[in-house]
């Protein structure tokens, strides 16, 4: 049992360093901040290292799946820095959801949003709906992460507008 | 492991990456984590299917339609949620409030099981000093707090920069005594 658990231990550091390697080789912004897809591609990885972990594959098998899901998933990163058709169609475009305080229909449905979504998002950002007439545009990110535009009189005062 | 099956784990690992490619793309957005817990719980759902499919512990086929059938329950759910809002109430729940007009409400914090500590490390996370500064802070369907500030307490705009300007103008011009009139006997 001993050597089994020694075993356990071992894999769990060749898990960790074959990770750790080819995140650095294949750049910070491969799962950091990325896009919905960059999520589940470290989920992927993350069950991928439990197995290996744990004895149910051998490292042979780790070691290969990862490196190939790697290099692809670097090749289609360097696509989309190549080609701005291929970046859209990979990642799409950020939606926007609000214009100059109006919802925009055609994105909602496109995303599935309802006007309670909306709503929830802009409040998330501090914005209620009494307020929304403030607002410029509000997008929706690749990242799925919600922005906001505020219109030109509703920014923050800066220090320079004293002058 | 032969080099013959190793070449295979790598075939499954690219043919498998692509379809998670389109499948994250056709459900859109708001897929992954953004808008409820349960997001979160598909994207891990999906996540754990892939890897036993690389793995060739399930067949290819058996995996794929496990994905697709996650895929497809995802987006009817995310669809008839924007279809209907009574649909969208049942499976993503309402807002909770849990600090209205500056103070603590006890119904919600108890829902959402949320201490009175937890709720003003909410609000130090977003920069707010104090909870008489908010009119609002609801739980929302992600479970983050959203907190609505007191108008007093929004920071200062433009707008209200040069209405305070121009305030201050014209109460200077009356205050300063007019040339014509000034120093006329009474």
């Amino acid at each position: 049992v001993s050597g089994e658990l020694l075993r356990i231990a071992l894999r769990a550091v060749v898990a960790y360093a074959a990770m750790l390697g080819l995140l650095r080789l294949s750049g910070k912004r491969t799962v950091a901040q990325g896009t919905a897809f960059d999520f589940v591609l470290a989920l992927i990885v993350g069950d991928m290292a439990d197995d290996l972990i744990l004895g149910e594959v051998p490292a042979s098998a780790f070691l290969v799946g990862l490196a190939a899901l790697t290099t692809l998933h670097v090749l289609i990163a360097w696509g989309k820095v190549l080609s701005a058709r291929f970046d859209r169609l990979v990642d799409g475009a950020p939606a926007v959801v609000l214009r100059e305080g109006e919802a925009q229909a055609d994105a909602l449905r496109a995303e599935h949003l309802s006007q309670g979504d909306v709503e929830a998002l802009l409040r998330l950002r501090g914005v209620p709906r009494e307020r929304w007439s403030e607002v410029q545009a509000a997008r929706l990110e690749d990242d799925g992460m919600p922005t906001l535009e505020m219109s030109p009189p509703s920014r923050p005062a800066v220090r320079g507008d004293l002058d | 492991m032969d080099a013959h099956e190793l070449m295979w784990t790598a075939v499954r690992a690219v043919g498998v990456y692509l379809l998670m490619l389109v499948v994250i793309r056709l459900l859109g957005k708001r897929t992954v984590g953004n808008f409820s817990a349960f997001d979160l719980l598909v994207a891990l759902m999906l996540g754990e299917v892939v890897d036993e499919i690389i793995y060739g512990d399930v067949p290819p086929v058996q995996g794929v339609l496990a994905i697709l059938v996650v895929a497809a329950l995802q987006y009817g759910n995310s669809w008839l949620s924007y279809r209907h809002p009574r649909f969208a109430r049942l499976t993503e729940g309402e807002p909770t409030p849990v600090l209205i007009d500056g103070v603590l409400h006890e119904p919600g914090m108890r829902k959402e099981r949320m201490s009175a500590d937890e709720v003003l490390t909410a609000l130090r996370l977003q920069g707010i000093h104090g909870p008489e500064d908010v009119k609002l802070g609801q739980v929302e369907t992600d479970g983050l707090l959203s907190i609505v500030k007191q108008d007093w307490a929004e920071p200062l705009q433009k707008r209200d920069l040069l209405r305070a300007i121009h305030a201050r103008e014209r109460d200077a011009a009356r205050a300063e005594p007019d040339p014509v009139t000034a120093g006329r006997p009474e």
